[in-house]
């Protein structure tokens, strides 16, 4: 029996011969009811039994499994996993032959931190329980051969592993420098064990050698928490880790020096405490506490900060960042900023461009919606071609909308469309979006135009069709970081490196994503955030305009890029889903995974100073 | 109080619109079926994670779309080789395997399939939802975060688009 349409809200003229025919064509995706119901349940059954969906492969039961297992479990042949694990296709063998990248190790190195970090710890124990060998005799050269006997041993692992964190560091510097700490902790820990055996491991020996790898590992962590920013050394706390080593460095050096030669101190008077190790160690922590807790270091942008920033602000050049700037600052209800520094500067830049008869577009429109035009230079902007151009019935692309812009602005001051004209130039705007095009790298920075264009023409009602897009867009370009401490959106979505389950495998952002994250938390602001985001990808982002809101007061003073990102954070902040996101509080082992960093260069203070401490200071007789 | 998720109900108001929609974004009749069948099936999975009202349409079929789209561009990510995914209107196989139909028939559903090819892509979208089975303009909007108003007039200039364009290459002679 053939199938004829029902539409039960049917609008006048809707159920004609166009409708059937449209009706008929369509067969193909009409399931028979039953059998359709059935599939769902099949799958549903399937995934419940199994832990897995049916046809198409998908892997439902995944999001009970903790993304780092899964990741691990790529690399862990089929037969060493559970039988629902490796069913799923997650073992190396199986993934290759479903088609699934294995994803980078890298990914693994948080887990891999912990290991160490435990196993330094169990090895630091051991080592202080086990005690020192009876007999001490103190002889460098003997000491040097017991040293250079272990290095002859462990050089290899302990090369590769460090030659490994080296190569770490631009990806997961964090990561990279507390298995850099714990191998170091290792390596000493075992130096250590040899001097003891030899009887050789006196107070000076073992403090040397201890304040000599924590001096080159405060050396090697400075920058990472002076600049956490440039090197997304997203750990908490991360600033203490120089902090812990310079202190255990201090103190190991002053006993090395006290228990070993008896030195004299700063004054030449023999049994006083040498003054250099010390001054040395709380000259590096004055420094870096001031470095931390003044303005020397980077701080968070406000809207106080970007008010007086962009009060004395004069260069042009990235007019773009503050179009979006003053854009979200705006639609978060922030009160007016003084522009007339940055307005005067536009207006030498674009009178200076009509003289010769050919300005910047994108700079034109983006100086009409921060004030700074008069009459006559809308005058300028009046063009019957593109105005025609605007009005064919072709798609418009959103770079050529771009440049259309001013055109359109002109028209509008000195003239009208009338409702049918609007709705033609909206209609061509959309069809030109394209947001499904293969490798089109469409993102946020696409559909700002539109909307712009949109509000321009007073046609509300109409962003209601850019809504799918928005959230196709949103959603493309989405990447959050493994550890999922920071994500953004993407400038572009297609370079994004992502899982077999289609999830971000970035370990990091890209430096350059902050005005397509601006406007994306514009749109979301505008039309709301996707109903797929989570509290956690909220603070995520949250987090990445945090970091990309840093400026150095001192050096550079805050950037017009700083600025947009401080605006994009205040506008999300504003909104609806932003309220409702309350922070969850971190369990123990959160937090301490959190500072894992921090916990292994206190493991490799704490071990040097008590092993140094414990040292024997006095030579017996030889 | 939010009500419990009803799956039965779910399928039945979104089938028709989800796979048309899947359909519209470039997957081939089988696999906008099939896409449509994971979508419901994971969506029932991860039933817990739905924050909404289970009586708001408009918030069932915004977070049904983003399923759908996570499992589409997943599934798109893993075709190889040419594509398992292939556009209904450039499907050949449609038009095949059709013996017992007319040849005039034939030849309306490719001049169909052509006009629809030329057509805006969000045209196209709301014509396959709508006209799969005739589901409602809600659960179109619902899918798409539009309003039935503009569901509506989105389907009223689609609909004068594609006759203008039938009208052009002669096979709405008749109606016109």
């Amino acid at each position: 029996m053939k199938d004829t349409l029902h539409i039960k809200d049917k609008f006048e003229g809707e159920q004609d011969e166009l409708g059937h025919k449209l009706f008929e064509a369509f067969e193909d995706l009409r399931p028979e009811a039953g059998e359709f119901r059935k599939g769902v349940q099949d799958r549903i059954d399937a995934a419940s039994l199994e832990g897995s969906s049916g046809s198409a492969g998908k892997i439902h039961s995944l999001r009970n499994v903790p993304s780092f297992v899964s990741r691990a479990a790529a690399f862990v042949p089929p037969v060493l996993l559970p039988k629902s694990i490796a069913k799923i296709g997650l073992g190396a063998p199986a993934a290759f032959k479903t088609g699934a990248s294995v994803v980078p190790g890298v990914v693994l190195l948080p887990v891999l931190s912990i290991i160490m970090i435990c196993f330094t710890l169990v090895l630091g124990l051991r080592t202080v329980h086990k005690g020192s060998s009876g007999l001490h005799r103190q002889d460098e050269i003997d000491a040097q051969d017991e040293t250079r006997a272990w290095w002859r041993r462990f050089w290899i692992p302990v090369f590769l592993m460090v030659l490994a964190s080296f190569s770490l560091i631009p990806r997961v510097p964090g990561d990279a420098l507390t298995i850099m700490i714990t191998i170091s902790t290792v390596a000493f820990l075992g130096v250590y064990a040899s001097l003891s055996r030899g009887g050789l491991a006196t107070r000076r020996e073992v403090g040397t050698r201890a304040a000599t790898a924590m001096g080159f590992l405060v050396c090697g962590s400075i920058p990472l928490a002076v600049f956490p920013r440039t090197y997304e050394f997203t750990f908490y706390g991360g600033w203490l880790v120089p902090i812990a080593l310079a202190v255990g460095h201090a103190v190991c050096l002053h006993l090395s020096k006290v228990g070993g030669e008896r030195m004299t101190g700063a004054f030449g008077r023999p049994g006083r405490w040498p003054r250099r190790p010390l001054l040395s160690g709380a000259w590096t922590i004055f420094v870096l506490l001031i470095i931390q807790t003044t303005p020397v270091s980077g701080v968070e942008g406000t809207p106080e900060s970007v008010r007086a920033r962009l009060s004395t602000y004069e260069d042009t050049d990235d007019i773009k960042d503050l179009d979006q700037t003053m854009t979200n600052f705006i639609a978060a209800g922030e009160d007016p900023f003084d522009l007339q520094t940055l307005g005067r500067a536009a207006r030498i830049q674009l009178d200076r461009e009509l003289e010769r008869g050919d300005f910047n577009s994108h700079n034109g429109s983006a100086f009409a919606r921060l004030g700074f035009l008069e009459d006559p230079d809308y005058r300028h902007f009046v063009n019957q071609m593109e105005i025609d151009e605007a009005l064919s019935s072709k798609p418009i692309k959103p770079y050529r909308l771009n440049s259309l812009m001013p055109a359109i602005l002109g028209h509008l001051r000195f003239g009208s469309f009338t409702l049918e004209e609007r709705n033609l130039i909206a209609d061509n705007a959309i069809a030109g979006l394209e947001p499904d095009r293969p490798y089109s790298n469409a993102n946020a920075k696409n559909l700002k135009p539109i909307v712009h264009l949109l509000d321009m023409l007073d046609l509300p009602e109409r962003l209601d069709e850019l809504a799918p897009a928005v959230e196709q867009l949103l959603q493309a370009s989405w990447c959050r970081t493994v550890n999922g401490e920071k994500a953004a959106f993407s400038s572009s979505p297609n370079s994004i490196d992502r899982d077999e389950n289609g999830d971000s495998a970035e370990t990091r952002l890209g430096f350059s994503w902050g005005h397509t994250t601006s406007i994306s938390v514009w749109l979301m602001s505008r039309f709301g955030v996707p109903a797929w985001m989570t509290a956690g990808d909220l603070q995520a982002l949250d987090t990445y305009l945090s970091y990309e809101s840093y400026y150095f007061v001192i050096f550079s003073g805050l950037d017009p890029h700083e600025a947009e990102a401080t605006s994009a954070r205040t506008l999300l902040h504003t909104t609806k889903a932003w309220a409702n996101t309350q922070p969850r509080p971190r369990s123990l082992p959160q937090t301490l995974f959190r500072l894992r960093a921090v916990i292994a260069a206190v493991l490799l203070a704490a071990f040097s100073v008590f092993l140094t401490k414990r040292a024997p200071e006095e030579l017996p007789a030889a | 109080m939010a009500r419990d998720m009803d799956l039965d109900a779910l399928i039945t108001d979104f089938r028709s619109p989800l796979t048309g929609l899947l359909s519209s974004w470039g997957a081939a009749p089988r696999d906008a079926i099939e896409l449509a069948q994971d979508s419901f099936a994971e969506a029932y999975l991860s039933r817990e994670r739905f924050k909404g009202d289970w009586a708001d349409q408009r918030a069932v079929g915004a977070w049904l779309c983003g399923i759908a789209q996570n499992l589409f561009h997943t599934s798109r990510r893993k075709s190889t080789g040419g594509g398992r995914l292939v556009s209904l209107h450039n499907a050949k196989e449609i038009a095949e395997g059709r013996g017992a139909e007319t040849a005039s028939s034939e030849d309306d559903k490719a001049a169909l399939r052509q006009a629809l090819d030329q057509l805006k892509g969000p045209w196209r979208t709301v014509l396959t939802m709508r006209y799969t089975e005739g589901a409602s303009l809600a659960t179109i909007g619902a899918l798409l975060g539009m309003s039935e108003r503009a569901v509506e007039g989105r389907l009223r200039r689609a609909r004068a688009a594609l006759k203008e364009l039938l009208q052009k290459t002669g096979a709405m002679e008749n109606q016109s």
